[in-house]
């Protein structure tokens, strides 16, 4: 028990005694909007100027550095339910 | 006070959500996976403060750990497939859900399986 607190507090919790939300969930979730509505407008404008293939090039590196934020997210996830119960 | 935390986060997520899904679609399945994960780290705090009262409680009763833990992992598992199901569903994906579904609840039932044999064995011992 003592062990996976620390190692949670480590990770998440106890950053200058500011809580996940203090930092990382809002930042995360912004980064997230934010490259969302950027690469959708990117990919608006590029198309319209007559470069549809560009365009979906510029969705698909989108949807990949996204897909590599979230996993990343989503593993630390997996992993503190994993410790969490005895998985 | 971190349910205002928690509800304000969601609430901003939800109107970014709202404004992702119209100009990107599978942008905005990954912003809600973000929101649901990071919530629920956010609550990995007061999960564990539970999770040591009750294996307190356990041992104070004299119970057998191993329950305790079945219990636990069965919890677990049933977090997992919850959370895999809901983002499932959230794509439109319903089949792909209903089977993640179906995993979850096999497992459950093979977790299970030792302290169904511990209460039939318990039974055997009753009848003469």
């Amino acid at each position: 028990m003592q062990g996976w607190n620390q190692h949670f507090c480590r990770r998440w919790a106890c950053k200058k005694g500011k809580g996940v939300l203090g930092e990382m969930g809002v930042e995360m979730i912004f980064k997230i909007a934010a490259i969302g509505i950027i690469v959708g407008i990117l990919h608006t404008v590029v198309a319209k100027s007559g470069k549809e293939e560009l365009g979906y090039l510029v969705a698909l590196v989108g949807l990949v550095v996204v897909a590599y934020m979230v996993f990343d997210l989503m593993s630390e996830f997996f992993d503190s339910i994993k410790t969490m119960f005895n998985i | 006070m971190e349910i205002i935390q928690i509800v304000g986060l969601g609430l901003a997520g939800a109107v970014l959500l709202v404004f992702v899904r119209q100009i990107k679609p599978e942008h905005a399945l990954f912003l809600s996976i973000a929101l649901g994960v990071i919530i629920f780290l956010t609550l990995i705090n007061q999960i564990l403060s539970v999770l040591r009262v009750l294996q307190d409680l356990a041992i104070r009763a004299n119970l057998n750990l191993l329950y305790l833990e079945t219990i636990l992992k069965i919890i677990g598992v049933a977090y997992i497939a919850e959370f895999g199901a809901q983002v499932c569903r959230d794509a439109n994906e319903g089949t792909v859900a209903a089977k993640i579904e179906l995993a979850g609840k096999v497992l459950i039932m093979v977790l299970a399986v030792p302290i169904v044999l511990a209460i039939l064995e318990i039974i055997f011992k009753l009848l003469p």
